[in-house]
């Protein structure tokens, strides 16, 4: 992937990403919304990125490619 | 398109032939119309959404609205309708609405914190365990633990004092319990009801460092939320986290010893997870779906669904679809499955569902690990189920080990 992104206005604070990849995502104490730790996540991840992605209920996880 | 002279309008399907499988009429739906027009029993047509991707699309799609208030949605209408009425929560409420009440709810409710709650839940579970080793077999495991541990965590995450759990664990049990007379199910609602009036008025009194008292002094855009509708958010949790909870844990029970071979997946941490996934894909307890209105025109999948017509979309047939699972009618544990739809999706996705995934996976471990020899005193067919019932489970489960 060429890159990762995160819309926080669309997060509805499921937190299934930071507890699936908790190197990659987190979530805000005061309101469960993502944060991004990184928005070039290890290649191995990959795979793993584009089902928590598919996942998210509120679709607020993009994953950039070229 | 939504003509309502039509007189052949199929009816909602609803009979099951094997009680761990939806209708088997879905199965034509999925492969010929995963949009189609239907009736309810009480009258009202919409459309019924079968497929996984057609599913998710429209719970994700912020033209259809949760608001089913303005006329009466397509229902079951089975019995008295409750004269007490729950005060307003997320479940009521879209989108910009729903936004800032909901982060107030999950911030409580991450994965992290769930995973945090299960030496308690453990805990619990084992007390329950005991008083049944005690008490010797045969036993009904639906008011032994299926009940009364969702109950005990629910109470302790809402703040509710031990001296209260009693009549707090009664009262929901009236509830829950399908037997109850009408005019009870009323009492206990208004007397829960009334509780939390109470005890949310406490906590914010006393500034509570718990759930609800966070949530009483909780501010939106610097406005302090109205009680009552505070009173909603409680009532919503307690309701929605008991219920679901204590059903889905019968059905993962009777679904292992149908099926002995899936009980040595719970030894190892990871394995029970995904075997509780499967069991959650399996069984979508909410089993006549979730309904929505739609509130502009949408086309989706070669139909037209107009603005105002109603939409309810079926997590139980979405779950079976052959274009996406391998074995969709049975719990597969050989290879990581596409994301099922139990909890539903998009922003009313199930709040709850870390807590509910741990609580399902504890009791699980903790019940077969006391009782490896653990039978059914009937075959699962023949077990009584909650077929009529929004949400679906089993009224009995007798076993003996």
């Amino acid at each position: 992937m060429a890159g990762l992104r995160v819309d926080q206005d669309m997060c509805c604070g499921s937190g299934l990403c930071a507890d699936t990849l908790p190197d990659v995502f987190d979530q805000r104490v005061d309101d469960g919304v993502v944060l991004l730790l990184t928005d070039r996540p290890d290649a191995t991840l990959d795979e793993q990125i584009r089902a928590v992605a598919f996942r998210c209920p509120s679709r607020a996880i993009t994953v950039l490619d070229d | 398109m939504t003509d309502t002279s039509l007189p052949e309008l199929p009816e909602l399907p609803r009979t099951r032939t094997h009680p761990f499988d939806p209708p088997p009429e879905y199965t034509r739906l999925r492969a010929d119309a995963p949009i189609a027009r239907h009736v309810w029993p009480n009258g009202v047509e919409a459309w019924l959404v079968s497929t996984y991707d057609e599913v998710r699309a429209l719970l994700a799609d912020p033209r259809l609205s949760i608001n089913r208030f303005s006329s009466p949605p397509p229902s079951l209408a089975a019995g008295r309708k409750p004269a007490v009425l729950l005060p307003r929560s997320l479940v009521a409420m879209d989108p910009p609405e729903h936004t800032p009440w909901r982060r107030l709810i999950v911030r409580e409710l991450t994965p992290r914190w769930a995973r945090s709650m299960e030496p308690r839940i453990r805990e619990i579970t084992r007390e329950y365990i005991d008083q049944i080793r005690l008490a010797g077999p045969p036993t009904d495991l639906v008011p032994a633990l299926n009940l009364p541990v969702p109950s005990r965590v629910i109470c302790e995450l809402l703040g509710v004092p031990d001296a209260d759990q009693g009549f707090f664990q009664k009262q929901a049990e009236v509830r829950s319990t399908v037997g109850s007379k009408p005019d009870d199910v009323d009492a206990a609602t208004a007397a829960l009801h009334d509780y939390l009036d109470e005890l949310v008025a406490e906590k914010r009194r006393t500034n509570a460092d718990d759930l609800l008292g966070r949530l009483a002094v909780a501010e939106i855009d610097g406005v302090r939320p109205p009680h009552e509708i505070v009173v909603g958010m409680a009532m919503l949790l307690l309701i929605a986290g008991h219920e679901t909870t204590s059903n889905m844990i019968g059905l993962g029970t009777a679904t292992l010893l149908a099926n002995r071979a899936l009980i040595g997946e719970l030894a190892d941490a990871e394995r029970a997870a995904a075997l509780v996934e499967e069991i959650l894909r399996i069984h979508a307890i909410v089993q006549f779906g979730v309904v929505r209105r739609a509130t502009e025109d949408i086309d989706i999948a070669g139909v037209r669904i107009a603005a105002g017509d109603w939409v309810v979309s079926s997590m139980a047939s979405a779950n079976r679809d052959e274009s996406r699972y391998a074995c969709p009618h049975a719990v597969d544990v050989s290879s990581a499955q596409p994301p099922h739809l139990t909890f539903g999706y998009g922003v009313h996705q199930c709040a709850g569902q870390s807590l509910a995934r741990v609580e399902l996976r504890v009791v699980l471990r903790e019940l077969f690990a006391a009782f490896p020899e653990l039978r059914s005193t009937l075959p699962v067919e023949r077990l009584p189920y909650r077929e009529n019932m929004f949400v679906y489970g089993l009224l009995e489960l007798p076993v003996e080990w």
